[in-house]
């Protein structure tokens, strides 16, 4: 694991490290702090993570800035924020955790576990997914994403007025943060079922779902039965 | 484009004052009416007849103050009288007199020719004997000495008719105009009161001083109705007269000028006031009291109308509606009322008008005072709410948590640290003003706090503080918490502090220093709500007279905090 910790209070900061390594062990690779998020992103531009730990209110700046830049990373983020407040709303750009300030390792430990299982957890409230667009930050809106295919490291976002755009995460890391509408039908292929408009099955075993746009995806074997069960 | 119309604006007004002088004083003469009085020195007893030939007399005999001497009146009764009415004669006149009709005594007045005491009155009512009372021409004439004014005419006014309505008239006049004279008695004490619960308030006692000028001016110049008044106190009471219409005529457009924040106020008064006694003095003279007085009123109304007008200009509400009033006076007193009317209406709009702009007056300063209450309320909250702000209080007990658990001794000193800031907030939080030296030692516990949580070296030093000044609650505390967020410390990790203290006749300066490299764009510090805050705390307790400036320096952060003293 590599891991980033981006933190202005330096006692914090120390705590967050000793947590971590306490949790990685010898598991982690690489764990820098910076106290501050243009410290820390030009670190990101240098080096790979998968893992960042930010604190929203850096020296007294706008969180959600950071944010999108953040979640737009091809790592997983949490959140530790002294504003519990800003839960909700931080949920809504795509992070894996929200740890209020003051936490415990358990706590944090919790917020370890669920970025390294990719399992979908319910309190998922994603309103966007943040793409990198020429060193600016663009909003695609869940509501209009139909389908993701994943495509080695990065993952392609198919929109419904037939664009797609490349997010830097891959296709598990976007499925742990995509709400239960969004069903992983492929190895490669997460799709809203509201788009999904019926299953074609033609000789050789070959499953397809057609969209409501027409398109046809593959079905994976394994995940066919489930599939139909749970959807049709 | 605005001042352009202004200026022409305020051209043409005194183009248009000009003129209306113009159209007032010549409206304004009054009829002197000296009617067709002849006048005989000597004493004989025939020339009270009605067919004594009267051709010879002159219009005005010199005469001594002892001197005996006869007036006659040539009369006309223009109507037929029914026979149930009397006639009667109202008679205004100076001297101790017998009067006679058609050479029947019908009356005296006073004691003629030992006038030693002043018995009688220059306004009688006499009746006419019916049997002399038929239409056609009539004689009038007085046996007369006159020691007092002996230059001046003896006869003022005549009037013919019935003598129960000669007499009532005047009277009904009287009573309902005393009626509103009790309405400025009654105003002039209610104001005198407030003006005693509030000794501040000079416009107040302006307004109940104006308001018994004119109780007075009303009683004073209707009490001839009802008070006999002997002949030498004639001029008194016009002087009277005069006195109380110049020290309103300065005194209302005075009000009005204190009650508007207008420039030129000193230098219009002092001109406006050498102006009312240069007319004083220059028509000075026996007789001309209706035109000085006149003269007089129209100045007040002219400047009036010129001061309120300047002001409604400048969108005034109030100002434009009493503009408006007093153009309705003007035109009423020019055109359509007579002089008594005029002079009540004017009286009663000007007052109310006063009272008016004293009750906008007071609103808004009641507005004014309740906006600094709720200032205050708002700074307060803002204060206590600094150590629970979610960023303050989270990042200190994560921080805590982590000093106590891993050095639980520095954790308790982080812990004391704490409970004094709380205790000294505590302290200040419902003050407007506090000791600085408690200002310094929350600034310093605040660098310790910070210090436990942030692993930064912050020093504090001060310099030329006095101990005896005051300052709002928390405002370098702020500038504190700025520095150590938007300043990043020094390549030896510290990050220091600087207060200095200047103190000059007319400002204290201080100075707050923050040795560190700026983080953040200067643009985003100063619209922050912490600058805000101080700035609201300066307001509330200097008002306008301070200055605050925030700068950056070669060493990092300067703020600046400059205090006028009146």
């Amino acid at each position: 694991m590599k891991i980033l910790i981006v933190e202005d209070e330096a006692r914090i900061a120390k705590r967050l490290e000793r947590m971590t390594r306490a949790f990685f062990e010898k598991t982690l690779i690489r764990l820098e702090v910076f106290n501050s998020l243009e410290d820390g992103l030009n670190r990101i531009l240098k080096v790979q993570f998968d893992l960042v730990l930010l604190d929203l209110n850096l020296n007294g700046s706008d969180g959600f800035k950071l944010l999108q830049t953040a979640v737009a990373e091809s790592f997983d983020t949490i959140i530790v924020s002294a504003q519990k407040n800003d839960a909700l709303r931080a949920f809504e750009y795509g992070v894996v955790d929200f740890v209020p300030k003051p936490f415990n390792s358990e706590r944090l430990n919790l917020a370890f576990r669920r970025a390294l299982s990719k399992v979908k957890f319910n309190n998922t409230g994603v309103q966007f997914l943040a793409i990198k667009n020429r060193g600016a930050i663009n909003l695609i809106k869940i509501s209009n994403v139909i389908y993701v295919k994943g495509a080695g490291v990065y993952s392609e976002i198919v929109v419904d007025n037939g664009n797609s755009k490349l997010h830097d995460k891959t296709l598990d890391q976007l499925n742990q943060l995509l709400p239960e509408t969004f069903e992983r039908i492929h190895k490669s292929y997460l799709v809203k079922m509201s788009e999904a408009k019926r299953i074609i099955i033609s000789t050789g075993s070959k499953y397809e779902l057609e969209l409501n746009n027409g398109e046809l995806l593959p079905i994976g074997r394994t995940r066919y039965k489930n599939l139909k069960t749970k959807w049709f | 484009m605005y001042y352009v119309k202004v200026f022409y604006f305020k051209r043409f007004r005194i183009l248009f004052f000009l003129i209306l002088c113009f159209f007032m004083f010549s409206c304004s003469k009054l009829e002197k009416n000296p009617g067709k009085y002849s006048y005989k020195l000597g004493d004989n007893s025939t020339w009270s007849k009605i067919d004594y030939d009267d051709s010879h007399w002159v219009g005005h005999v010199d005469k001594d103050e002892e001197d005996i001497f006869w007036v006659r009146a040539n009369v006309i009764v223009a109507k037929e009288g029914k026979s149930s009415e009397e006639l009667g004669v109202y008679l205004s006149a100076f001297g101790a007199y017998q009067i006679y009709w058609d050479g029947v005594k019908i009356g005296d007045n006073g004691e003629l020719g030992s006038e030693g005491n002043k018995v009688g009155s220059y306004i009688r009512f006499f009746k006419i004997p019916v049997s002399l009372s038929n239409m056609g021409a009539h004689v009038l004439s007085l046996r007369t000495s006159q020691k007092y004014y002996s230059n001046q005419p003896t006869i003022l006014e005549i009037k013919l008719s019935n003598y129960f309505s000669l007499v009532r008239k005047p009277l009904k006049w009287v009573i309902y105009v005393n009626i509103l004279a009790g309405a400025f008695l009654i105003t002039f004490i209610h104001f005198l009161i407030l003006f005693f619960n509030d000794k501040k308030s000079y416009p107040t006692l302006l307004v109940s001083i104006s308001s018994l000028l004119f109780f007075l001016l009303i009683i004073t110049e209707y009490v001839k109705f009802y008070i006999p008044i002997h002949y030498s106190y004639f001029y008194v009471r016009l002087e009277i007269i005069t006195i109380l219409t110049l020290i309103i005529s300065f005194l209302i457009p005075f009000y009005f000028l204190i009650q508007f924040s207008l420039s030129w106020k000193k230098p219009f008064l002092i001109a406006y006031f050498l102006f009312l006694l240069s007319i004083y003095f220059v028509n000075h003279e026996y007789g001309d009291y209706d035109e000085l007085n006149s003269y007089l009123t129209f100045s007040m109304w002219a400047s009036a109308v010129f001061i309120v007008g300047s002001e409604s200009i400048r969108g005034n509400k109030g100002a434009i509606l009493i503009f408006i009033g007093l153009i309705i006076n003007f035109v009423s007193h020019t055109w359509i009322l007579s002089y008594d009317y005029s002079m009540l209406l004017s009286s009663t709009i000007l007052l109310l008008s006063m009272i008016y702009i004293l009750g906008l007056k007071t609103m808004e300063q009641r507005r004014k005072y309740e906006q600094s209450l709720v200032l205050t309320t708002r700074l307060r909250h803002e204060l206590l709410k600094k150590n629970i702000q979610p960023h303050f209080l989270m990042n200190t007990l994560t921080s805590l948590i982590d000093w106590v658990e891993q050095a639980p001794k520095t954790g308790v000193r982080f812990i004391e640290a704490l409970a004094k800031e709380f205790e000294i907030i505590n302290d200040m939080e419902n003050e407007r003003l506090i000791p600085i030296t408690m200002e310094i030692d929350l600034c310093k516990n605040h660098l310790e706090i910070m210090g436990y949580r942030r692993e930064i070296d912050y020093t504090w030093s001060d310099s030329g503080i006095n101990i005896n000044e005051k300052v709002p609650p928390a405002i370098f505390h702020t500038l504190v918490e700025n520095g150590i967020t938007h300043c990043l410390p020094r390549v030896d990790g510290t990050m220091r502090f600087e207060l200095f203290f200047k103190s000059r006749p007319t400002m204290k300066t201080y100075e707050f220093y923050t040795h560190g490299t700026l983080r953040k764009l200067e643009k985003e510090i100063k619209e922050g709500t912490g600058i805000k805050y101080i700035k609201s705390r300066l307001i509330e307790s200097y008002g306008d007279d301070w200055e605050f400036e925030s700068s950056v320096s070669k060493e990092g952060w300067k703020n600046k905090i400059i205090l006028y003293s009146k």
